[in-house]
């Protein structure tokens, strides 16, 4: 709540025409920003340039904010929608559908599971998170609003343009697919 | 109950979600079923895990200075309200709404609802309408003429107005 009055006092300053106060904005959310960006186009330089372009579109549109949302739900509405169109021109930015993803994922795993000390240094939370980069761009975008970006099912489907029943599901198949995912690998450790 | 019921409910327990009555029946199914007290486990310790696991992706060092060079050089808008009447948007919505009512009253009224022996199928009036006569009459030029005149007072008058503004 506080962070949120925090925001807006920033942006207040900055439309009386203080620009260097957006500089206070963009280091609060760069990283979620550039996460989602990352999400949906998984290539560094591109997600710089996309997420740059995210902040310079939300400064021009910075009248347009009325402050009925949160100001880190519009950005990454922005953000979205940024990618959207981006992935559009470009549809070759994601190479492969995400269940193919997801397998190669479990497949990369197993194959590693034949050097003993390879796996070991892998940890679960390394495999999840990589799990997560695999996901779906649409989904893994989804599960990182939720968890670290702390937005509500109801703020995920003004970003999204889904429902909030529709966010629900999709949240709902992502844990499920994450959850697979550590089950097999558990399972193929286990048998070794 | 199905296996993916049970998951989703349960999802929707730990998310907080639902009612106060909903939330209390879950508690109460997880205190006394083995199955859903053992899916609740996993899931608690998956959800732990999912938090702990996703870390943001850090951009470079000069990320933010790029953005505050690229916003040097850029303008805030003026808000879309300031530009764009309310009104006039109203005015279109309800202009197409009334024309798609039009049709399809005209449409539904012209209809021969009475069902003959050898067709199922509601008979339409073919429409009488004859562009060629109605489209050459003087009244036609006349009412475009009236039209463009409008319409170049109207982009003359908001020219104007912005020059106005600009100079204030």
């Amino acid at each position: 709540m506080q962070e949120q009055q925090e925001d807006i006092a920033i942006i207040q300053m900055v439309l009386q025409g203080r620009q260097s106060a957006y500089a206070a904005l963009v280091e609060r959310y760069q990283s979620y920003v550039f996460t989602i960006v990352m999400r949906h186009v998984h290539n560094r330089e591109l997600a710089e340039e996309l997420a740059q372009d995210v902040f310079v579109k939300a400064y021009k549109s910075l009248a347009d904010f009325k402050g009925n949302s949160k100001f880190s739900t519009w950005l990454y509405t922005i953000a979205h929608h940024t990618c959207l169109s981006h992935l559009r021109k470009r549809p070759d930015s994601t190479v492969l559908p995400g269940d193919e993803k997801m397998q190669l994922v479990v497949e990369n795993h197993g194959q590693s599971g034949h050097h003993a000390h390879v796996l070991e240094q892998r940890t679960q939370k390394q495999l999840l998170d990589q799990a997560i980069n695999r996901l779906p761009g649409s989904d893994a975008e989804i599960v990182t609003l939720f968890y670290k970006a702390e937005q509500s099912l109801e703020e995920i489907g003004a970003i999204t343009g889904l429902t909030p029943g529709n966010v629900k599901v999709r949240l709902f198949r992502a844990r499920s697919k994450l959850k697979e995912i550590l089950q097999h690998v558990s399972s193929e450790f286990s048998m070794r | 109950m199905e296996q993916q019921d049970i998951e989703m409910q349960l999802w929707e327990y730990i998310d907080g979600l639902g009612t106060e009555t909903e939330r209390a029946a879950i508690a109460r199914l997880i205190a006394t079923d083995v199955q859903w007290q053992e899916q609740y486990s996993s899931f608690v310790a998956l959800n732990a895990e999912i938090e702990s696991a996703i870390e943001t992706e850090q951009p470079s060092l000069r990320f933010s200075k790029n953005v505050m060079e690229a916003v040097a050089q850029a303008h805030i808008a003026p808000a879309t309200n300031r530009y764009i009447n309310p009104s006039v948007l109203k005015g279109i919505a309800a202009f197409f709404a009334i024309s798609i009512v039009a049709v399809l009253v005209y449409a539904v009224g012209s209809v021969q609802w009475n069902l003959s022996a050898n067709s199922f199928l509601p008979k339409v009036k073919p429409v009488d309408f004859h562009f060629g006569k109605h489209f050459n009459s003087t009244i036609v030029w006349i009412v475009f003429a009236i039209n463009i005149i409008l319409g170049l007072a109207f982009v003359d008058m908001r020219l104007r107005k912005k020059a106005v503004s600009d100079n204030s």
